[in-house]
């Protein structure tokens, strides 16, 4: 008796276990086929042009928002863009493979420019220094400039 | 330790020094004007009598030369081929047809319309093994920043037996380790504009050359302003959107080549090429205030950048 009633136990379980995995790869081939369907109405890039994709292009021609110097720039199209908050002024963002904008054109205060001019004064060339300079101690390191050599 | 601090003029820019160093490092460091005075009589194009000077004159002819004025030689080559001449040494007579014929400072009466384009430079010639050099007919070298970039990396190599040093010369930089508990040695490129710092950067074993049309400009009778920069096939200064580019490399005369080459070709194609050279990386400001940096410039100093 009992040894029957196992038996049918055994039987329910292994009939509700073949049916779940049949209904599971059923409905996992339905969902195949749908998908499949959809990317057959939509259209390729190749069938319209209008689509095909330029990502050099793209990347040539970055997205600006108006507003001039030192707003943040925004591209729906460019999705590796970089985007990094320099200075209050300054953002970063892919412009072209390789090169990024740290700041837009006419974000800059008044140039200071040394020029010679006509009416010149010439000068005489620099005496060597009579009294040599000599090694100074300091407490932590001095920041340098980099800027076009003088 | 201590940090040394030195600075003084000479080669016709200033010169900075820094240097972590023991007892020892004052005495080190104090070596430096004499070091600087002695590749400046070499090297120079504004001494009639220095060792450049001399081989100009002899422009077609073998001539022994220092080891100094050799390896200097030998740099400017390399530089030319790496950029495929738009550095060329040989610019000195385009320079001096500009009116850059004598030291910046005294610069007075542009002279003239005609321009002259660089020798080539591929017509150098040097037999390393007799210390000799031929320049082609008619050519004059000129070393200028290469020589200064040169001398950086000299004397830091130099200075990197006492300890961590930096050696700022007129803004090309060359630093050798970094000071204890710094990443580096701080550096700032500056804004052509103003002067404010634009970027920051800690520099560790590498080298930085900032060259430009900003600063040594000049007017011609005929009103124009000139700058020297010049653009070697043609003679002219060069026709540009850059104003100043920064170009970081591990060997300072490269540098210094490849900021030069990144100003003649323009802002986007000049940091496109750069890119691609090795371990190359920088920055430019265009003459409109735009500021452009390559990708891998961006990477390294990000930290910098974003603080």
């Amino acid at each position: 008796m009992a040894n029957s009633d196992r038996a049918r136990k055994l039987l329910i379980r292994t009939a509700l276990a073949t049916s779940a995995t049949i209904a599971t790869l059923i409905g996992a081939q339905n969902l195949a086929m749908l998908d499949a369907s959809q990317f057959q109405s939509s259209p390729t890039p190749e069938a319209d042009g209008s689509l095909t994709s330029q990502p050099d292009a793209v990347f040539a021609l970055p997205m600006l928002e108006a507003g001039g110097a030192g707003t943040a720039f925004a591209s729906a199209t460019v999705p590796t863009t970089l985007v990094v908050q320099a200075t209050p002024d300054i953002t970063i963002m892919q412009a072209v493979p390789n090169i990024v904008i740290l700041r837009h054109a006419g974000n800059t205060a008044p140039r200071i420019t040394t020029t010679s001019t006509s009416n010149p004064v010439v000068q005489q060339p620099a005496a060597p220094q009579i009294v040599p300079p000599a090694p100074v101690v300091v407490q932590q390191p001095v920041t340098q400039k980099s800027k076009s050599s003088r | 330790m201590t940090l040394y601090a030195m600075t003084f003029r000479a080669m016709g820019c200033q010169i900075h020094a820094q240097l972590e160093a023991g007892v020892e490092g004052h005495a080190v460091l104090s070596q430096l004007p004499a070091k600087v005075e002695a590749m400046e009589a070499r090297l120079s194009r504004f001494r009639p009598d220095s060792e450049l000077m001399q081989l100009n004159k002899r422009a077609g002819e073998w001539v022994k030369v220092s080891t100094t004025l050799l390896e200097v030689i030998q740099a400017a080559k390399h530089a030319a081929q790496l950029t495929n001449g738009l550095f060329n040494p040989l610019v000195l007579p385009a320079m001096l047809a500009n009116g850059y014929d004598r030291s910046f400072e005294q610069i007075a009466l542009p002279l003239t319309t005609a321009h002259v384009p660089a020798g080539d430079w591929q017509g150098i010639e040097l037999r390393r093994s007799a210390r000799e050099v031929r320049i082609p007919p008619s050519s004059a070298l000129d070393l200028g920043g290469i020589a200064k970039g040169w001398a950086a990396e000299k004397l830091a190599d130099e200075l990197a037996q006492t300890g961590a040093c930096l050696v700022n010369m007129g803004g090309d930089m060359v630093a050798r380790g970094a000071p204890q508990g710094w990443q580096g040695w701080q550096v700032e490129v500056s804004d052509p504009f103003n002067d404010a710092p634009l970027v920051s950067l800690w520099l560790k074993d590498t080298a930085i050359a900032t060259s430009g049309s900003d600063f040594r400009q000049w007017a011609t009778q005929a009103g124009k302003t000139y700058h020297h920069i010049v653009n070697p096939q043609t003679g002219c200064p060069a026709a540009t959107n850059v104003l100043m580019a920064s170009v970081v490399h591990p060997h300072a005369p490269t540098a210094e080549a490849y900021a030069k080459a990144v100003i003649l070709q323009g802002a986007e194609a000049g940091l496109s090429w750069l890119s691609q050279q090795w371990h190359a990386e920088g920055l430019v400001v265009q003459d409109d205030g735009k500021v452009l940096a390559t990708a891998n410039f961006v990477l390294s100093h990000n930290e910098r950048l974003s603080s």
